[in-house]
């Protein structure tokens, strides 16, 4: 593969970077509109239980102008996950709830003049609760004795499999079994969440919203309000991280509707307790895994179990469910496995996409399975990895796409040794001391690339040259971040051959992009709309050059198109947007395209992470002393942001390993409200994250590029656990491996 | 509605009328790291404040006839940077850089940690193991003294009446034969509330302890005096033996003070690695001073 890039894999600065650090750019919260209402929810305070509302009291609350209920509403269900109506969901969502469904849910929106106002309102405001009994963990939901939605609370289950692995079992040397849970958990952007919204002058509603998918959030309030789609605009503003959290519309039907209904620009935000309690959280799961394998270390059957517990609204039940077992058939090659995986409702907030979608919780406990195999066998864990990881070109066993230019023995191969794995390995207990506890671990894990084989996975982009030099590319991405705008600027760049600085790529505005099947989820940006912006850009390249042979009347083969200028030997360097000029006056045509582009295909990304860990015998605290995470991206676009996942995602997953849990009480209250009972990994507790690149290229991706930002959060938290379970000889399972968990498993060693 | 009124005194004459005027739900801040929170998760609206920053003389750390004098206004972040305290009360200064967060430590004053009354202040085991006292000013300007350990009664309670506000600290330092250490666990390394604290004073003569104050936080409302361990200490020779009996009694004092409680499980362990800091610290002093 030609790897001459003049911007591809450059680290190149994001525009929008001096603004971010000097707090000069503007989020939601800065954004205030002439004639303003401020709007609260009030959230449930009982997890199960039919609502009713006195309005009174609030209503005379100074400034207080609005008190809505479920009686306001209209009352057209909907299910916020669905981002196209094809999507096959239950809906079961009001814009404010009448039965709530888990502390946190959409009971009433107070307006006012003033923030003050309506806190004050949410203060005064009677609810009485019709109390229903909660159910709040999967044991509680499969017991079915309090129903939350329909007849069961079993919302979702399915069953995948390949070759015959009951059977299959009976000719193994070895099985091992293994089980384990993964918690609910937050996702700690550090923007809140929060909605604006108003009506225009030709009585469309606009709204602004810091969202991963704006045509989702057209279709969900459309649906929600039975409004017409295009009449809609939905802007994705500058977002303070999602992580997945702002994918479902939370927010944005109940403000769109206070719009619509007042007639006035509306802002609702949520504090760090509302979000945590009434947005959306990554499922948690039971898992319970049995594998049949030789003394040789090759695996010969599979059997998982896994159990989600859904929360209070169906969301992504089913979604996550699937993603989950897909991951289990595209890492090791295993002839005979069977996926069987339930989703339940409880009385907790429901599930919704967090960074890895399914990949973290699979990999969780499937790792730590995998690790306790070698074992058994007394072999490496890399090494059993390695005879059984896939290789490039495989086929899934069960249907899906393609696995790709699958790298990941490239991932463990070079990992080790850059990690010295096995001199560490050998003498990593000499470390030891009466006080700690050293130890080293591997995890391997897989994701995906996008919805190609299970959903419509196309975007549209329209590009055009503008007059004075600059190139216009209109297509419905969200940066969210991670530096998506500069992303499809490097594409563009090195197909235009222009700087990035001459080309701009306005976000998602349902007024302005073209539309796109599926948003910014799913690790498809890169993928699919970086492939797109890739196409295009040539598509209007090549228009630039036939157009120039016509103006200048020479062939294509004489026209050299550089730095952002064009020539021929005989012809002066003229810009490309001098030509845009010349092709409207000259030609009576403009330098613009509009592309379809259908995803090529989805493959898979790999990716190993190795990691140290010192764990005090006393505190059971755990530090990671070492960690180095290796990626098969197929090309890095941008090194710097490529970097800044790696290390961002290694935080989420060592959280998620280590400290991170939304823990309820039995009467369905949430005990990890605010941030000093949520424990996120901190500056102080997080090691520096080495990263590794396997660039081989993806033949289906832009420049060879795959997806890196929800796989980073995947293999170091399985990596941690079983270095904790090396430096102690136990075998934790249950996540997050707390201070109390890790010293409960030294005493029961 | 009632009026809110915000007074920032600058002096104690000033303090003495402000508090005279004190209604309900008026509130003392200093710091305000835990009262502002408490607001929030209150939905406090309407309130009157009385800022008691603004008062020079509660922000000065003195040296006075044996006795250190600590303003009540004194932040968590010089206590961390004070010589005074570093010398003599060098575990409140250890106590204080282990509490929360930087931001925290800039506002969070040591008047503030002892009236607030948490379960797992981490001053308060340091002034308790020092028999710190505090002073108190009321409404009409009478000063009152009275030891921290008896000001604090349970869980965010004190002795405290409504128009009293703390003003003063004292501790006498320790000697020049004396050794005190902190230590403190919580759910991560840093910026973290206590799971479990302890603060230790020891008197040595050549190695032999002669005297001993040992306070354990996060096991009772309050910091708990633990004789068990005093006892075990108190003329012995300080060294790795006596050490590893002393992790074992601090188990049996975990259990021995919260027999029932769940957490017993993990902070019967975790003590061990409290006390286990505790003796390397003074162990590390004590090598410094040879």
């Amino acid at each position: 593969m030609n790897k001459n890039f003049r911007y591809i894999g450059k680290r190149i600065e994001r525009d929008d970077s001096l603004d971010k650090a000097r707090g000069k750019a503007l989020y939601l919260d800065d954004i205030e509109k002439n004639n303003m209402l401020h709007g609260k929810i009030y959230m449930s305070n009982k997890p199960h239980a039919f609502v009713s509302i006195n309005k009174e009291s609030a209503l005379k609350v100074e400034g207080v102008t609005h008190v809505f209920t479920y009686e306001d509403v209209p009352k057209n269900l909907y299910c916020s996950h669905q981002w196209f109506p094809g999507a096959d969901v239950v809906e079961d969502e009001n814009i404010l709830q009448k039965k709530a469904r888990f502390v946190g849910d959409r009971i009433a929106l107070i307006l006012g003049e003033s923030k003050e106002a309506v806190n004050k309102g949410i203060k005064a405001l009677e609810v009485s609760y019709d109390e229903l009994e909660p159910v709040i963990g999967i044991d509680e939901a499969k017991k079915d004795r309090s129903i939350i939605n329909g007849d069961t609370n079993l919302a979702f289950s399915k069953i995948l499999s390949c070759g015959d692995a009951d059977s299959a079992f009976n000719e193994c040397d070895y099985i091992i079994e293994d089980e384990g849970s993964t918690p609910k958990v937050h996702h700690s952007a550090i923007e809140n969440h929060g909605c604006l919204s108003e009506m225009d002058e030709f009585n469309n509603i606009v709204v602004y919203a810091p969202c991963q998918v704006v045509f989702q959030v057209r279709h969900i309030i459309a649906k929600a309000l039975d409004y017409p789609y295009s009449k809609i605009r939905v802007k994705k503003i500058t977002i303070g991280g999602s992580f997945g959290g702002k994918g479902m519309p939370i927010l944005e039907t109940v403000c769109a509707f206070a719009s619509l209904k007042t007639g006035r620009p509306v802002k609702i935000t949520m504090n760090r307790s509302e979000t945590i309690m009434g947005s959306r959280s990554r499922n948690s799961t039971r898992i319970k895994i049995k594998t049949g394998f030789n003394k040789d270390g090759k695996i010969i059957a599979r059997k998982i179990d896994a159990e989600v517990d859904g929360g209070g609204h169906f969301t992504n039940a089913a979604a996550v469910t699937m993603a989950m077992g897909k991951k289990a058939f595209r890492l090791y090659k295993i002839k005979n496995q069977v996926f069987n995986g339930k989703s339940y409702y409880t009385n907790t907030v429901p599930g919704g996409a967090c960074r890895g979608y399914g990949s973290p919780q699979i990999h969780a406990i499937s790792e730590i399975n995998i690790d306790n195999c070698a074992k058994k066998i007394n072999m490496d864990p890399v090494k059993f990895r390695l005879i059984n990881a896939v290789d490039p070109g495989d086929k899934d066993p069960i249907g899906a796409p393609e696995l790709g230019n699958a790298r990941i023995k490239d991932c463990l191969i070079q990992g080790a040794e850059a990690f010295n794995w096995v001199e560490r390995k050998k003498h990593i207990k000499r470390k030891n001391t009466s006080r700690y506890s050293y130890g080293i671990g591997v995890a391997a894990g897989t994701h995906g690339n996008g919805y190609k084989g299970a959903f419509p996975d196309f975007t549209n982009v329209n590009i055009s040259i503008l007059p004075n030099n600059r190139i216009w590319i209109k297509i419905g991405i969200h940066d969210l971040g991670c530096g998506t705008v500069l992303t499809m600027q490097q594409i563009a760049a090195e197909v235009f051959k222009i700087s990035t600085k001459n080309i701009d790529v306005p976000q998602g505005d349902t007024f302005i992009s073209p539309y796109d099947s599926a948003g910014t989820q799913a690790s498809r940006v890169t993928f699919v709309c970086g492939g797109a912006v890739k196409k295009a850009s040539e598509v209007i390249v090549n228009k630039m050059l036939e157009n120039y042979t016509k103006l200048f009347g020479c062939s294509l083969e004489d026209i050299i198109y550089e730095d952002g200028y064009i020539w021929t030997k005989n012809n002066d360097k003229i810009s490309y947007g001098d030509l845009a000029d010349l092709v409207e006056s000259k030609l009576e045509s403009n330098l613009e395209v509009s592309v379809k582009y259908n995803s090529p295909g989805n493959p898979a990304v790999y990716a190993a992470s190795f990691v140290e860990v010192k764990v005090d015998n006393y505190s059971g605290l755990v530090e990671v002393e070492d960690i180095l995470a290796v990626h098969d991206l197929g090309q890095a676009i941008n090194k710097t942001l490529v970097e800044g996942q790696i290390e961002g995602g290694a935080q989420m997953s060592i959280g998620m390993a280590l400290s991170e849990e939304i823990e309820y009480r039995k009467d369905g209250t949430v005990k990890t409200d605010n941030f000093s009972k949520y424990h996120i990994i901190n500056s102080p507790s997080m090691p520096q994250v080495k990263s590794l690149l396997i660039e081989d290229g993806e033949p289906g991706g832009p420049f060879g590029a795959k997806s890196v930002g929800e796989i980073t959060a995947v293999t170091p938290g399985p990596a941690v656990i079983n270095a904790i379970n090396d430096a102690l000889s136990c075998n934790i399972c249950d996540h997050p491996a707390t201070p109390e968990r890790i010293i409960k498993a030294v005493l029961n060693k | 509605m009632n009026k809110s009124i915000f007074t920032a005194p600058k002096s104690l004459d000033e303090l003495k009328t402000a508090l005279s005027k004190k209604t309900h739900n008026t509130y003392i801040v200093a710091g305000g790291t835990d009262l502002a929170v408490g607001m929030n998760k209150n939905k406090i609206y309407d309130f009157s404040l009385i800022d008691i920053t603004k008062i020079k003389e509660l922000k000065k750390i003195e040296y006075k006839d044996d006795l250190i004098e600590i303003g009540s206004c004194v932040r968590m972040v010089d206590l961390e940077d004070n010589e005074i305290i570093n010398k003599y009360v060098p575990s409140l200064s250890k106590a204080a850089s282990c509490i929360g967060s930087t931001q925290i430590r800039n506002l969070a004053t040591i008047g503030g940690n002892i009236a607030n009354a948490a379960q797992c202040a981490d001053t308060v085991a340091v002034l308790f193991a020092f028999d710190a006292e505090v002073e108190i000013i009321n409404s009409i300007g009478e000063i009152r003294k009275e030891l921290v350990y008896d000001v604090i009664q349970g869980i965010g309670q004190t002795t405290l009446k409504d128009d009293e506000v703390i003003i003063k600290v004292i501790v006498k330092g320790q000697e020049a034969n004396e050794y005190s250490s902190f230590s403190k666990i919580g759910a991560r390394k840093t910026v973290t509330i206590s799971k479990i604290n302890a603060c230790i004073k020891l008197a040595l003569n050549d190695n032999k302890i002669t005297d001993s104050r040992v306070y354990i936080g996060s096991i009772g409302v309050k910091a708990v005096r633990s004789l068990l361990i005093e006892n075990a200490l108190n003329n012995k020779v300080f060294n790795e033996e006596l050490k590893e009996k002393i992790l074992e009694l601090g188990s049996k004092q975990v259990l021995d003070s919260i027999p029932k409680r769940k957490s017993k499980d993990y902070k019967k362990i975790a003590v061990k690695g409290i006390l286990d800091d505790i003796f390397c610290d003074i162990e590390k002093r004590r090598n410094l001073d040879e």
